[in-house]
């Protein structure tokens, strides 16, 4: 008598080779993930439906006769919700492989980026910060003659014209034209940061001047220990400038004894603060991980409190 | 003789672990931290204290300026930082001004996200404790000079289209002596232009909030005074919580971040004994073998 149960019009039972076995195998796989995933997807349709009666209801609520357009507005909320929920969960299935559900969203990401960086120059600086008060400018220059208010924003049409120019970059015989915009450009950003740069390193070379003991004048009335706590500090900051500096001084080679110390240590610091950076970088990401996970139950499933 | 197959032990089982299976530890424990509380202790570091000492003396009769450069992928940090310091504000009865740089077009949703509601719970009102001017291009020297010299005509309107004339608390606030303090809440640290142009020149107090992924370029002008303030990342934010008397964002995240900080830790312990252990039988088997032969 053979092994198997073998029911006429079906494969036998079980399996009678190694394919057959695999091919049952992946058969059973197939069909469990997509019970569990009729099972899941049953759950969130009720938790969905629950989350957005509840918004209507509290919608409706609110007085005068816009209670059902405020109620449509919370319950739509909703959509905005799936979708960053799904741009997540697709996100993160690169972790399992690269696959269709990512890529759609990363090229939608790409495309939403582009899109709104484009409306906000146009928005925001072309049409706010030129367009409006040069032809407000304008207008009132026609209305109420030359005033220093119609001035003002008539005259913003010389740097529209000289902001024009760069265009001339696709012009061979035209193209010393578009150098105007860039050296005004060049300029005005090498004053503007030779300033800032003054107002922002000086302090910090001054500041780097660190007493190693810190006298009466320096801590006044601070214990003794206090003193040699902030001197034992600074002392550690100087030494740390000093040799960083020494490192990163290539002039001389490190032959020299007075040179190859110093910037053994000053590697040193530098390992230690890379090691710093390190570990705040893996902070910043873990904490991105974190808000996500809350987002998804808290917003998205409402299941737990935000 | 046919060969026996060799046993693959714990150890070595574990030294070549799929990370998958790690990534679903991982995320299991966030699922489960997400309907835990657990109590962490928060240190407060004196550049969070500092800033809260200062907040605690400012005048009334001056405004604050939040720089709210929030984004969606800074949000987990950038929430704590942005809310502790305006609920701060708020509680002490200190005019403050939020606006958000182009740059950051989504900081000013999310000023008004995280500001509304607030605002609501402590019975404070649009236009006289708090202002949003929206979104302002200022973010280089020129624009932050011209600020300092004539608030009203360098932001104009607010994010309603209100001019800022007409809003109670701004009516006073002619240029940037009205201004007590401005505090940037911003994922980089690109405070050197508030530094370089209002601070450098008119001396008004900078502070800021940032990811504690860029706060290690911003400790340096702590210690020349420049910044008198600084919340790095959610530490920073859960830490001012912690003076404010409240458990907000930032100690939920430092909550989970410290579990997480452990399991890291914890499998990279593992993972480095499952590695010495399997090369010290690997070495061990190998000498065996070649003393037998």
């Amino acid at each position: 008598m053979s092994r198997t149960d073998q029911t006429p019009g079906l494969p036998p039972f079980p399996p009678d080779s190694d394919e057959a076995r695999r091919e049952a195998r992946r058969k059973t796989v197939v069909w469990a993930v997509a019970a569990i995933g009729l099972v899941l997807c049953l759950l969130l349709a009720y938790n969905e439906i629950r989350i957005s009666s509840g918004l209507f209801v509290e919608g409706m609520k609110a007085e005068g006769a816009k209670a059902k357009d405020v109620a449509m507005g919370l319950a739509l909320t909703r959509v905005g919700a799936w979708v960053a929920a799904l741009g997540t969960l697709a996100v993160y299935s690169f972790l399992m492989r690269d696959n269709p559900f990512y890529q759609v969203f990363e090229y939608a990401l790409l495309g939403c980026a582009t899109g709104m960086g484009a409306a906000i120059v146009l928005k925001d600086m072309l049409i706010a910060k030129w367009w409006a008060p040069m032809s407000e400018g304008v207008k009132m220059l026609f209305h109420d003659g030359a005033t220093a208010a119609a001035l003002g924003g008539a005259l913003l049409l010389v740097p529209g014209l000289v902001g024009l120019l760069w265009y001339f970059q696709f012009s061979k015989r035209y193209f010393w034209l578009s150098r105007i915009p860039m050296c005004i450009g060049l300029g005005a950003g090498a004053g503007l940061g030779v300033k800032g740069l003054f107002n922002t390193l000086m302090p910090q070379i001054t500041g780097s001047f660190k007493p190693i003991w810190p006298g009466q004048q320096f801590l006044p009335g601070e214990t003794f220990w206090n003193r040699a706590a902030v001197g034992a500090e600074n002392l550690i900051y100087v030494l740390g400038t000093l040799s960083v500096l020494t490192y990163f001084f290539f002039a001389f080679g490190r032959k020299y004894r007075g040179i190859k110390a110093p910037a053994k240590l000053g590697r040193w610091y530098l390992m230690l603060s890379l090691g710093a950076f390190f570990g705040n970088t893996f902070m910043s990401r873990l904490s991105a991980l974190i808000e996500r996970f809350s987002f998804l139950f808290s917003e998205w499933l409402r299941l737990s409190k935000p | 003789m046919a060969e026996t197959p060799q046993k693959t032990g714990m150890w070595e089982r574990l030294e070549h672990c799929d990370p998958r299976y790690l990534y679903l530890i991982f995320a299991l424990m966030m699922v489960a931290l997400e309907f835990l509380t657990v109590a962490i202790p928060v240190p407060v570091p004196d550049t969070v204290r500092s800033l809260y000492d200062r907040i605690e003396k400012l005048p009334k009769d001056k405004i604050v300026i939040i720089d709210c450069s929030l984004d969606a992928g800074y949000i987990a940090e950038g929430r704590g930082t942005f809310e502790v310091f305006a609920e701060h504000l708020l509680r002490r009865g200190i005019p403050f001004a939020v606006f958000t740089n182009t740059t950051f077009y989504q900081g000013q949703a999310f000023a008004l996200k995280y500001l509304t509601p607030m605002a609501a719970r402590l019975h404070k009102e649009y236009g006289k404790d708090y202002c949003i001017w929206g979104a302002v291009v200022l973010q280089n020297g020129a624009e932050l000079q011209a600020l300092a010299k004539d608030v009203h005509n360098t932001v104009k309107v607010d994010y309603k289209g209100t001019p800022l004339a007409d809003i109670p608390m701004m009516k006073n606030v002619t240029d940037i002596h009205n201004v007590s303090l401005v505090y940037r809440v911003a994922y980089d640290w690109q405070g050197v232009q508030w530094l370089g142009f209002i601070q450098g020149v008119y001396g008004t107090p900078f502070a800021c909030g940032t990811a504690a992924i860029s706060s290690s370029n911003a400790y340096n002008f702590i210690r020349s005074g420049q910044l008198c303030g600084l919340l790095a990342g959610a530490a920073g934010s859960a830490a001012y919580e912690s003076l404010l008397d409240e458990k907000g964002s930032g100690t939920r995240v430092v909550m989970k971040q410290s579990f997480a900080v452990l399991y890291v830790v914890g499998a990279i312990i593992l993972g480095n004994i499952a590695m010495f252990l399997v090369k010290a039988r690997k070495t061990g088997a190998a000498r065996m073998d070649s003393s037998t032969r």
